[in-house]
């Protein structure tokens, strides 16, 4: 589809011409005030619906509006089938509850951005404090389980021993700090 | 009663400067918004950010003797002492799963635990959590333990430690919105067993160990990521003599077929023999690995996980898209080719004729708005013709004296009807009811016809079925970069389109420039419309409801002024599309109508809707997934892809050009025009749409009157023409 540009500008008026005239045409230009139409000279002759026209266009600079009122009261003055342009809501109801959702849209999405930005930043890398309260370790014997006897608390010492059939089931060891501080000390006199 | 509607219009264009222009700040925030998910996307597919580099072995002469030779647990926590490690007791087994969870397998070696009663460690990483964090709740649901694995699977003794801590605060933040825990335990990715650490590897491990983790390694390598067969894994797997054992496994990063299977074996076989399968602490003799997580960094992790969950499902739907639109431009390509091939052998063929040749007189209508520059011309190209025609200028109220002009020619068979200004559709109407022919010819004040235009426009009407006929409408000023990548667009997207869409019988515009129709065809659907900007597609759509052939006559050639600069682009492509658009929208109860009208709405209307209105509206995703393959993604491929469209859309241009006969010169710009231009055209759609949903109206419409017609004084067009083609206020 190629057009040029075609600035239309402001509408002025239209009138349909009375039935009988032009049957299928909904759509004429009108003129209303004072605006000089000039007929061109030749353009009535073999025109097949001129002389309507020709009343029109020249009688209308007069009693236009009078002719124009009785054709209309005549006419319906909608042309049948055509509600007017396409998409078109001019009572802006539509405009107004599309807004809302749209900044609905955009407070969600701002949200999301921010979430986004604020979670992939900063955060701690730092871990729980686990305390351990056994097996450490002492010698670099291979070997199994050198683990030394001490006197660890209720509960934690089975898993050191090479026992011939595991425990049933390892109770969980409350935390010693005791023990556990107990422990380090030992250690690096046997590590190294 | 009347209202002066231009008044109204410039108050509201004056009030509508006061308030946010939604229809930009929302498709902005809207495309921020897309770009963050599929930045997200890339991040947690570890396609950015990924580093696979892996450090070969270094000397070991740094790692402490006792780490060395020590248990695959290294204690490296405390400040002031040496690192200890530890050992597993005898006859326990801690299982250990690396990389996952995965969709597809890591369920099924969760169901193997289950069936028989053992726990593992989980050492997950951060990339994979936060895309399937259900799988990481139910982990932690049936007693097993996790550790963590970083983010993004590094090797860790390339990275920085910023970068380190990102990668555990980052893995922590995961779990917290996955399963709300935060856990203690640590592996690095690309571990072996501790005697394997070494120079590089050392101070990772230190570091780690400062920030309060347990570095676990193991001292079995079942060595399942190489796909050994299942009883090799269960060989490697089994540890020595009722030992303690740490095994490494996995149960993600390709194919974990045979570690579900081993497990099937290997569980209760090792059971038998007096293990136990128990998870990190508990052979330990430790509390619980994990800690929950509370507060803000519990509500942080929640957020970010379900922020990937959305971003995913999104993307997903993204893609699909892509690949809609993908097969959308690739048939329209292989139809077009494919069509217009056909075409041009049909009306070139030898015996082909629409009938006897039409010899009776035209009428022809020139409706003209201000278009003192270019009347004269094409008054007088039109004079030049070798068809007999009457000449119809159609004066719509111009105030720069068009009318004048062209009664000044004083041409024979020219002549001039003015009007007050009331548009295009009510100009062509009337140069309709002055026309003395039965065929009518419509074009624009600023089109050039060659000679022998209207004859090849006209003859199709030898063809009794044939109610309009298409012109080849062609860019003059086609030497600019604005104007070349138009003449390409209206040789290939115009002209190919229309062979296509008249072998189909479904051309759903005739151009404006360059058309002809039938005075009885026109007559039957009432003449032109202003229901919507583009009367000449509305006019083309009833005719096919209607019941005639709209045909396209290849050799009418007809030569337009493209516009030349963005804002007149804009201006005219903007009115294009919402006119389209309301064209469409106004037929389309032809799609549940009988007859001819019923087949162009259920075979026409969708095709146009498809090609003219959805694909251009998917169209960005291509762009978008471009960006995106760039910057994340394949990159390679993705260029492979897009030059391969290119092709594709210059062998198109190609043939089109040659089917008219045109230099192919003009093709240089395509590359280019894939950049911008298209660009520029997803913005005007977007536009359009947005003006068809809210309902607004466009400048240039008209309002309508529904009561007596106006008082002496009513409007005359209070705006002057200052500009021709300024945005419109909707």
């Amino acid at each position: 589809m190629v057009r040029v540009h075609w600035d239309m500008r402001a509408w002025t008026g239209w009138g349909p011409l009375p039935a009988a005239e032009v049957r299928s045409f909904r759509l004429l230009p009108v003129s209303l005030s004072g605006d000089v139409l000039t007929p061109v000279e030749n353009w009535r002759e073999g025109t097949r619906t001129g002389h309507s026209h020709e009343r029109h266009e020249v009688t209308l600079q007069l009693d236009g509006l009078g002719r124009q009122l009785s054709e209309l009261i005549m006419d319906p003055g909608v042309p049948e089938g055509s509600e007017g342009p396409v998409f078109v809501d001019a009572s802006g109801r539509r405009s107004k509850s599309l807004r809302r959702v749209g900044w609905l849209l955009a407070a969600v999405c701002a949200g999301y951005a921010v979430t986004l930005v604020v979670a992939v930043l900063g955060g701690s890398s730092d871990a729980p404090w686990l305390p351990l309260t056994g097996q450490h370790e002492k010698s670099a014997e291979t070997g199994v389980r050198p683990a030394p006897a001490e006197p660890l608390g209720s509960g934690t010492a089975p898993a050191a021993v090479p026992a011939a059939e595991p425990p049933a089931e390892l109770p969980q060891s409350p935390v010693q700090p005791v023990d556990t501080a107990v422990l380090p000390v030992e250690e690096p006199e046997g590590a190294r | 009663m009347t209202r002066p509607a231009p008044r109204v219009g410039s108050h509201r264009k004056k009030r509508a400067k006061r308030r946010l222009p939604m229809r930009y700040l929302l498709p902005s925030v809207l495309l921020v918004a897309l770009l963050a998910m599929l930045m997200l996307r890339g991040y947690v597919h570890s396609e950015v950010l990924a580093d696979h580099r892996v450090q070969p072995p270094a000397p070991t002469t740094q790692v402490p003797a006792n780490v060395l030779e020590g248990g695959p647990v290294i204690d490296a926590r405390s400040a002031t002492e040496p690192a200890k490690t530890l050992r597993i007791p005898d006859h326990k087994i801690v299982l250990t799963f690396d990389d996952g969870p995965d969709p597809v397998w890591t369920p099924r070696v969760l169901d193997a635990m289950k069936k028989y009663d053992a726990h593992g460690v989980f050492f997950v990483t951060g990339t994979m959590a936060s895309r399937h964090p259900g799988l990481v709740q139910r982990m932690v649901d049936e007693g097993h333990e996790i550790g963590l694995h970083t983010f993004n699977h590094p090797d860790l003794s390339y990275q920085s430690p910023k970068r380190i801590d990102w990668e555990l605060s980052q893995n922590q933040l995961v779990l917290a919105g996955a399963a709300g825990i935060r856990t203690s335990l640590f592996r690095p990715p690309y571990s072996s067993f501790s005697a394997a650490m070494d120079n590089k590897s050392w101070p990772v491990t230190q570091y780690i160990g400062s920030r309060g983790y347990l570095t676990v390694v193991n001292n079995t390598d079942s060595e399942d990521w190489k796909r050994p067969g299942v009883r090799a894994i269960i060989e490697r797997a089994t540890p020595e003599g009722g030992q303690g054992a740490i095994i490494l496994m996995h149960d993600s990063g390709g194919d974990r077929s045979q570690t579900v299977a081993a497990l099937d074996t290997f569980l209760p076989a090792m059971e038998q023999r007096g293990y136990e399968f128990t998870h990190l602490t508990a052979a330990l003799g430790a509390s619980s690995a994990h800690t929950p997580a509370t507060g803000f960094a519990l509500l942080k992790g929640k957020a970010f996980v379900s922020a990937v969950g959305v971003s995913e499902r999104i993307t997903d739907v993204l893609v699909v898209g892509l690949a809609v639109i993908g097969v959308l431009v690739m048939a329209r390509f292989g139809l077009m080719l494919l069509l217009s091939f056909l075409h041009a052998r049909r009306v070139r063929g030898k015996g082909f004729s629409w009938g006897p040749p039409l010899a009776r007189p035209v009428s022809v209508l020139v409706p003209a708005y201000n278009e003192r520059e270019c009347i004269a011309a094409t008054v007088r190209s039109l004079v030049a013709s070798d068809y007999p025609i009457e000449i119809i200028v159609i004066d719509d109220g111009s105030t720069d004296g068009t009318a004048d002009i062209v009664r000044a020619l004083r041409l024979p068979n020219v002549r001039v009807v003015r009007q007050h200004n009331a548009g295009k559709p009510a100009a062509l109407n009337n140069g309709i009811a002055h026309a003395r022919y039965d065929i009518v010819v419509m074009m624009d004040g600023d089109t050039v016809f060659e000679p022998s235009t209207v004859r090849e426009l006209v003859q199709p009407f030898a063809d009794s079925r044939v109610g309009a006929v298409a012109g080849n409408a062609k860019v003059g000023n086609r030497d600019s970069l604005i104007g070349a990548w138009q003449h390409i667009e209206y040789v290939m997207g115009f002209n190919l389109d229309r062979r296509m869409y008249d072998l189909l019988g479904c051309m759903p515009t005739i151009p404006g420039a360059v058309g002809a129709f039938r005075r009885e065809a026109l007559d039957r659907v009432g003449g032109m419309s202003d229901d919507t900007l583009a009367e000449d597609t509305d006019v083309t759509m009833a005719l096919h409801r209607d019941g005639w052939r709209v045909v396209y006559a290849e050799n009418a050639r007809a030569w337009t002024e493209a516009p030349e600069s963005v804002q007149q682009l804009w201006s005219q492509r903007y009115r294009w599309s919402y006119g389209t658009m309301q064209a469409i929208w106004k037929h389309r109860r032809a799609v549940i109508e009988r007859g001819p009208s019923g087949r162009f709405g259920r075979v026409g209307l969708p095709f146009v809707s498809l090609f003219m209105v959805v694909a251009p509206l998917l169209a960005p995703l291509i762009d978008v997934f471009l960006l995106y393959g760039l910057v994340f993604g394949p990159t390679g491929k993705t260029v492979a892809a897009w030059f391969g469209v290119l092709v594709v859309q210059a062998v198109c241009a190609a043939y089109a050009f040659r089917l008219d006969r045109e230099r192919m010169v003009h093709l240089i710009s395509l590359p280019l025009q894939q950049i911008l231009y298209r660009q520029l055209m997803y913005v005007v759609l977007l536009q359009s749409w947005i003006t068809a949903l809210t309902g607004g109206r466009l400048r240039w419409q008209k309002l309508r009157r529904t009561g007596v017609v106006g008082t002496p004084g009513a409007q005359r067009t209070g705006r002057a023409a200052a500009g021709r083609d300024r945005r419109p206020v909707a």
